[in-house]
């Protein structure tokens, strides 16, 4: 159950890859429903999706990355009280079409952000297709805010040559309660069984019960 | 086994919620697998509705979790007590909610369930869900839903066909009685007396209810594109032990021992046509399908701010046949029941999403509710609803048709409207178009309006 709060947002580009002169057309910002523990306003949270090099729309996929998403006083204190922070990312990819856009593809992954008391490091984990990958642990909060909020390469599907569309993504950033926390640790410690097995998203596990 | 004490646990909250219907909000239709917090232990909860029968009704008991490889086991043990009358000790106020379920499979798999209960369920909850019912309540001093008492067992079985998507067998045995307004708390409005409840039938039923859910939308809180169906089938066998009060026409004869079948199709469509802006579209059908006239418990009406909005809930113009709750123009029977035998609603919405930085002034310090922060992401909505509801039987006027024929469009209530949704909640004007008569209403909803 999510105690510390949750923030929703979403940037999108628009591609179009009748190739030679594909390029980003618009950008579009959702702030959207639910908001996280920290007021917008005081820090920028800035989420980008960085587009492909030219001309490559059909070759290469987007990267995501942000900024001031954990930079609010009271997630700082969430965090360095033990309790985890965790994005889901929600990246989807639209085709513009006559009358209704359609959804193409979609692609899913978690950052999960944790202070460890004792050993006084933040450790940062991905989880990508049931599959947990560690980002490193570091000493200060920017420091993993760093790991955290770096440039992503999203494994989704690439459009056809020629398509029109644009990508969309949504973010959930959201504290988790105690009663997650000992899933987190069993993570932390490698106990990946379950996921790895794949009878268990530990991604969404922990936020959706 | 007291290890913790959670308050407000969602799945818990289900308790209140034995209605056949499938509920509007996805939360609502995930069930106990829903819950976030995946320990066992003594919870308290709200029911998380409130209303002009109850009051809050709140739970308190033991819950238990646990897996046996790809299965996982539910079992809670919740006592309800409501806040009517001061949380008078007294029958009217104590309820109860047991239910053991497993569930094989994250994704695709299967449940078995069994309950027992004894709680007030509304009536019709697919037009309007909780959060706008109970807020209303509460703060307004409006009830837009009436209630009846369900006291017994149900067993279920469910087929998973992904987290969102399902299909389900569920057989009840359960006694149905009325139950009536209290003296229940509201911020605006409190002493003022409630709208009535109705009287409905009594009597004890045996339910079989089949339901589909399928669900395809990318995003069940704030959908973009898919599907979302629900499809009901019950079939009901029972006797009467008291009848409630219906108008001329809604039911010339009630035999003590009825058997009905009941279809409830409720349709939602999610277009995105660019990046902020979208055009979806609901059609709900319901009603009668064959057997005795339907017990006043499983009818159906239209109009209020879930449906048609341009029109007030439960309006009564005496002298004119009412298409949306089907009394004939005189005096409808005490809060005005839903007693139509079928009925059809179509609403369509366009939303445009407007760039958030006009409200960046509203976010700069979030509402926060349970610890949850909520900024606002405006969107202007413009509708359009139409609906009402008939009797089947020899052609009466306006109010009654044929079970193979179908009321001409021209006699549906129809209105349209203006809104803001900000995510959290929606500030909606509608007018009616098919009467010029009733004034515009303005009325606030909790996220979307479907």
């Amino acid at each position: 159950m999510a105690v510390g709060g949750r923030r929703e947002a979403g940037r999108g580009r628009r591609f179009s890859s009748p190739a030679p002169r594909a390029r980003a057309l618009g950008i579009f910002l959702f702030l959207a429903v639910l908001a996280g523990a920290s007021p917008l306003g005081a820090q920028k949270v800035r989420i980008d999706v960085l587009p492909p090099p030219e001309n490559a729309w059909v070759d290469s996929a987007p990267s995501i990355s942000s900024a001031g998403l954990l930079a609010d006083g009271s997630m700082r204190d969430l965090l360095a009280n033990g309790f985890p922070a965790r994005l889901h990312y929600r990246l989807e990819r639209w085709a513009s079409g006559r009358w209704f856009d359609d959804l193409k593809a979609a692609f899913e992954w978690d950052v999960i952000l944790k202070y460890d008391v004792l050993g006084k490091k933040y450790q940062v984990v991905r989880v990508v297709n049931n599959r947990a990958e560690s980002l490193g642990e570091y000493p200060t909060a920017d420091a993993a805010d760093d790991a955290v909020e770096a440039p992503y390469r999203a494994g989704i599907s690439l459009p056809k040559k020629g398509q029109r569309g644009y990508y969309n993504l949504l973010l959930d950033v959201e504290t988790l309660s105690l009663s997650d926390l000992d899933e987190v640790n069993r993570w932390l410690r490698g106990e990946l069984k379950p996921a790895v097995k794949g009878e268990k998203n530990p991604g969404t596990a922990i936020g959706r019960g | 086994m007291c290890a913790l004490v959670a308050i407000a646990a969602p799945a818990v909250s289900r308790a209140q919620n034995v209605d056949t219907v499938p509920r509007d909000t996805a939360a609502e239709r995930l069930g106990l697998w829903a819950r976030t917090s995946r320990s066992s232990g003594l919870v308290l909860s709200s029911g998380k509705t409130y209303n002009r029968v109850e009051g809050l009704p709140v739970l308190l008991g033991p819950v238990f979790h646990d897996s046996i490889k790809s299965a996982e086991l539910n079992l809670s043990v919740m006592g309800i007590i409501r806040s009517a009358e001061a949380f008078h000790w007294d029958s009217e106020n104590l309820g109860h909610r047991i239910v053991a379920d497993m569930r094989v499979g994250r994704g695709r798999g299967y449940g078995l369930s069994a309950s027992s209960y004894d709680v007030v369920t509304p009536i019709e909850p697919w037009q309007l869900p909780d959060p706008d019912a109970g807020l209303a309540a509460f703060f307004g001093h409006r009830d837009f839903r009436d209630y009846f008492n369900r006291h017994g067992a149900k067993a279920t079985a469910t087929f998973n066909m992904s987290t969102r998507s399902s299909v389900a067998f569920e057989w009840s045995d359960e006694r149905w009685t009325p139950v009536s307004e209290r003296d229940v708390f509201s911020v605006f409005g409190n002493g003022g007396s409630w709208r009535a409840n109705p009287l409905t039938d009594a009597g004890r039923f045996h339910l079989a209810v089949l339901r589909a859910n399928i669900d395809t939308r990318n995003d069940d809180v704030n959908p973009a594109t898919g599907w979302l169906i629900l499809a009901e089938y019950e079939h009901g066998t029972g006797r009467y032990t008291d009848v409630g009060i219906t108008s001329p026409l809604t039911r010339p004869f009630a035999d003590p021992d009825v058997t009905y079948s009941r279809g409830l199709l409720d349709l939602r469509r999610y277009n995105r046509l660019s990046p902020n802006t979208w055009l979806n579209a609901r059609v709900v059908l319901g009603g009668w399908l064959n057997g005795d006239e339907l017990p006043l418990e499983r009818r159906f009406s239209v109009g209020g701010i879930g449906t048609v909005p341009g029109f007030d809930y439960r309006r009564y113009d005496p002298g004119t046949i009412d298409v949306a709750q089907c009394s004939n123009g005189g005096t409808p029977p005490p809060g005005n029941p839903a007693q139509c035998e079928r009925m059809t609603l179509v609403q369509l919405e366009y939303r445009n999403e407007l760039h958030s930085s006009f409200f960046d002034f509203l976010n700069s310090r979030p509402i926060r509710l349970r610890g949850i922060g909520f900024t606002v992401q405006p969107t202007v909505v413009a509708f359009v609803d139409a609906g009402r509801g008939w009797l089947v039987g020899p052609r009466t006027e306006t109010l009654q048709y044929p079970s193979g024929s179908f009321p001409a469009f021209g006699t549906f209530r129809t209105d349209v409207g203006l809104g803001l949704d900000l995510g959290l909640i929606g500030v909606y004007v509608a007018k009616s178009v098919s009467e010029s008569k009733p004034p515009a209403n303005v009325f606030l909803r909790v996220r979307r309006r479907f």
